[in-house]
């Protein structure tokens, strides 16, 4: 492999790639739940506005960050705003890692469910509880399969970015985007469903005076589009100098949000037309991620017309944006390992070997995976708020004028404002939000470390990033550009 | 579906699969210096 980096061999590979990173299964098995539960329209509303409020705004920080610097997350905050602030990059990568761990996990089941809808397991009435339950509580196959998961993504990684993880987004997004779009027509055509695609749209107005309908769309924006996560700014590593920053950020944005309507239409209409009572629909749109997606779904599957085609369908797109998303996150450690100096040829297979057996507590054991979960959910909002704090210290007009030098689209004041106010303010509200509602779900234990969802297990578990962040900054020195270094061309070979 | 159903129908596909489409549109029609 030669050790030159590339860039992106068009500014559509690129958007792609961003796009593969964004489109994960928050896309497909949250959203449409939190449109059930929050109000259908209702809940469009604020999660329309906050794509332009929060996620976009800080997509393009990543973006400007990551080309200027051309580092990954671990040293690109030192060279950005100096010395005083490297200690943003450590904390921001070990929250990267932290979900990269059971998000691989994830994947697995991705993998799982839709190989068994290629051999046709939901084509006969089967408990869809006991499978599920079956798998994941025997510890050797969810391992096995997130071995898998991150093996390939490894592979993917190794072949380059152009080659590897460029050509694998332009396949695996255009027939994503096809399976949904197929999904979708299959379950809006079912009789019954347009009581459901009602239903989607209609805004329930009592639900805009609710604060956790915002809180809630706010959340789905912020993890599902991926913004200030690092990952943004990893990819932007490998754009032209004069890439425009605000377009690619708004296609990426606009493309994350039409995946997760067609996978509102393809699972909200299919409930409401295949469900056999209102009280079950509750039940489905109220069982978590998981639940949905791996019981109720897959029940609902046996009753459907075309079953076979519809599952593999359902499933392969659900296991495409899984694996996408996993690919940038090998990405973004393994660009962290070579700035030290390690070879790519070396730091990818470390990077899988350690995602490997960082993930196996959450493969084997669901109430780890939970947990997991819910801490590095609160630990992704801590990171996107620093990537504003870190747009504001460079300075927000400075960066504006720098996006808007080589962008078509110009930024305004709305653009500051968010960054300097609205980004920091509704970090706050809302990780009070979800802290408090923790505090509620465990009254008498709140602050003990080892529950599942509680306040406790986030603090000690930020208590261990913060512990690791200055050793991490001892070895700061040897953090330089390796893209630099090694230079940047048109070309790869491999 | 009532009046309320059908604006937000238009407006979010609109806003997401029709901005979506154009800026891909754009993106691959547009002829870039660099």
């Amino acid at each position: 492999m030669n050790n030159n980096q590339v860039i992106w061999s068009s500014r559509i590979g690129f958007i792609l790639a961003a796009m593969g990173m964004a489109v994960g299964t928050g896309n497909i098995w949250r959203f449409p739940r939190m449109v059930a539960e929050h109000g259908g329209g209702s809940f469009l509303i604020g999660w329309a506005i906050f794509l332009f409020l929060w996620s976009l705004p800080l997509i393009m920080v990543e973006i400007y960050i990551g080309r200027k610097t051309r580092m990954g997350t671990m040293g690109s905050f030192r060279d950005f705003i100096g010395e005083k602030f490297a200690w943003i990059g450590p904390v921001v990568t070990l929250v990267l890692i932290g979900i990269t761990f059971y998000y691989s996990v994830v994947v697995g089941w991705t993998f799982k469910y839709f190989i068994a809808a290629l051999t046709g397991t939901f084509t006969k009435k089967i408990d869809s509880t006991k499978l599920w339950e079956n798998f994941v509580s025997n510890p050797a196959e969810p391992i096995l399969y997130h071995l898998l998961a991150v093996g390939l993504c490894g592979v993917i990684v190794y072949m380059g970015i152009t080659k590897g993880i460029e050509r694998t987004s332009k396949v695996f997004l255009p027939l994503l985007f096809l399976l949904l779009i197929f999904t979708a027509i299959r379950s809006v055509t079912l009789p019954g469903a347009m009581d459901g695609l009602a239903f989607m749209f209609t805004p329930q107005w009592e639900y805009l005076g609710k604060a956790s309908t915002w809180l809630q769309a706010l959340s789905q924006s912020a993890w599902s589009v991926g913004a200030g996560w690092g990952l943004y700014a990893t990819y932007a590593i490998y754009t032209k100098k004069r890439d425009d920053i605000a377009q690619n950020s708004l296609t990426a944005g606009l493309g994350n949000n039409s995946v997760e309507l067609l996978a509102g239409l393809t699972i909200i209409p299919a409930i409401f037309a295949l469900a056999p009572s209102q009280e079950y629909i509750t039940q489905a749109t109220s069982s978590g991620n998981t639940g949905l997606t791996f019981i109720y779904m897959v029940e609902l599957l046996s009753v459907m017309p075309q079953t076979y085609i519809f599952s593999i369908a359902f499933f392969g797109a659900l296991a495409f944006a899984a694996f996408t998303s996993l690919i940038a996150m090998v990405e973004l450690i393994t660009r962290n390992l070579s700035d030290y100096g390690i070879k790519r040829n070396i730091a990818i297979p470390v990077t899988v070997a350690l995602i490997f057996v960082g993930g196996i507590p959450s493969a084997a054991n669901m109430a780890v995976f939970n947990n997991q979960d819910w801490v590095w959910g609160i630990g992704i909002l801590l990171s996107c708020f620093l990537y504003a704090f870190a747009a504001i210290k460079y300075g927000v007009e400075k960066m504006r004028d720098g996006i808007n030098e080589v962008s078509f689209i110009k930024l305004n004041n709305w653009w500051v404002y968010s960054i300097k106010f609205f980004i920091p303010a509704l970090f706050i509200v809302m990780t009070s939000w979800w802290l408090y509602q923790a505090v509620t779900w465990y009254p008498d234990s709140w602050w003990l470390p080892f529950e599942e969802f509680n306040v406790g297990t986030v603090v000690l578990q930020f208590a261990i990033v913060a512990l690791l962040t200055p050793l991490l900054l001892r070895l700061k020195n040897r953090l330089r550009s390796s893209v630099k270094e090694e230079g940047l061309n048109e070309k790869e070979d491999v | 579906m009532g009046a309320s159903t059908i604006i937000m129908m238009v407006l979010m596909l609109g806003i997401f699969w029709g901005g979506f489409s154009y800026m891909v549109y754009r993106t691959l029609t547009t002829e870039y210096e660099d």
